[in-house]
């Protein structure tokens, strides 16, 4: 059966109280999840009050400079600081976002962020992704021929077959969508979720590839793809503005035509 | 807790694609659905028409063929329609090999049960029972 309560060891407890800087004009709270699985200790929620006359205007701004300034064992997953690499994704406000697209004053009162919802937690914001990571493996998400490009040619495409694409190939599988899926809270063994079935789409839809389908069989199921009750939270939450809901709507009727 | 050394990627995997059609149970879900907009409209406006009714007037309103006809119709979209949500809902929380096993069965079994009863009922009263 579906489990509706936390297991004893994942109650969050409160955590430590770090006061605003002496002379903070605009002070702004943040309330974040820690987590650290050498301790044995349950999760807790640390706040950290910052002024925000002396902090970037992103909420990743505000977790480097507590990193930096506060408290160095806060532990979070950053590289670009502009919405490409998808690592800083989390639920902030509670909603899966990107931290670095985020901007703090679009949150009123305290800034609340958790990890990334329904994973197994690494330590305190990063989520352990290896099962979402498989599951991209396994639609081969990569360019099937049997045709050889043209010699010393990129494979030709029309601008309306490259069109098909758009919506598609800006996903930076940052996982806010999939995390923010009850579907794939409840069967994420089996269904592949939103950002892996939006990848699907980006390959299936792809007029250069040849291996669609193999590649719908793959999905011809009722976990892998058919798990989607249209809840639509993917889009709702999707920080690069895609519409994973679409795509996977897109995947279906494609699965079906097949018997049409 | 059992030691777990399979690979993600085969866990990922798993059986693979079952290929089982669901293509046409999802289309047949949207097809029901629409089939009941109109039925359900024509029920309740036969439930209002027919409120307080005695056993001779409802057995002369399915003396109609077009009366019974649509009450059949309404009892096997409605009876596929809910079914087929039901099922679904087994799939999502009901996750024990068993348990989902013994209720997959189940479900579908009390559905043609309920759905003979009720089309066998129709017919009784349109033939004047």
């Amino acid at each position: 059966m579906v489990q509706f309560t936390l297991p004893a060891h994942s109650r969050i407890a409160k955590g430590r109280d770090w006061p605003a800087p002496a002379g903070a004009k605009r002070p702004k709270t943040f309330s974040i999840y820690r987590f650290d699985p050498d301790s044995g200790d349950n999760p807790r929620m640390d706040r950290f009050t910052l002024d925000l006359d002396d902090c970037g205007p992103m909420v990743l701004d505000a977790l480097i400079k507590i990193k930096n300034e506060i408290d160095p064992t806060l532990t979070f997953r950053r590289s670009c600081r502009e919405g490409i690499c998808g690592s800083c994704s989390m639920n902030i406000d509670g909603l899966n976002t990107l931290a670095c697209l985020k901007p703090i004053e679009e949150v009123k009162g305290e800034v609340k962020i958790h990890p990334l919802p329904h994973l197994p937690v690494v330590k305190d914001l990063v989520p352990d992704l290896t099962h979402l990571y498989a599951q991209y493996q396994s639609v081969e998400p990569w360019m099937k021929t049997d045709t050889p490009a043209p010699p010393g040619k990129e494979r030709p495409q029309s601008p309306e077959e490259r069109e098909r694409l758009d919506g598609l190939w800006e996903c930076v599988l940052c996982f806010s969508c999939s995390a923010s899926c009850p579907s794939y809270w409840w069967s994420g063994s089996r269904y592949l979720g939103p950002a892996i079935l939006l990848q699907a789409a980006r390959w299936v839809f792809d007029s250069r590839d040849e291996a669609k389908p193999e590649r719908l069989d793959a999905l011809d199921d009722p976990f892998k793809l058919f798990r989607c009750h249209t809840i639509f939270n993917c889009t709702n939450t999707c920080p690069k503005g895609l519409d994973p809901a679409k795509a996977i709507a897109d995947l279906k009727r494609e699965v079906f035509k097949r018997a049409e | 807790m059992a030691l777990k050394m399979q690979s993600p990627l085969g866990r990922a995997r798993g059986r693979g694609a079952a290929k089982s059609g669901i293509a046409h149970h999802w289309f047949m879900e949207r097809l029901t659905a629409v089939a009941l907009v109109p039925l359900m409209l024509w029920f309740v406006a036969a439930v209002i028409a027919n409120f307080g009714a005695s056993h001779a007037e409802i057995s002369a309103f399915f003396g109609q063929p077009w009366n019974a006809a649509l009450m059949i119709m309404t009892i096997l979209f409605g009876l596929y329609h809910g079914i087929s949500g039901l099922m679904i809902v087994l799939g999502d929380y009901i996750h024990g090999p068993a348990k989902h096993l013994t209720l997959a069965l189940a479900v579908p079994a009390l559905a043609v049960l309920a759905g003979i009863y009720l089309i066998v009922c129709v017919l009784i009263l349109a033939l004047g029972g």
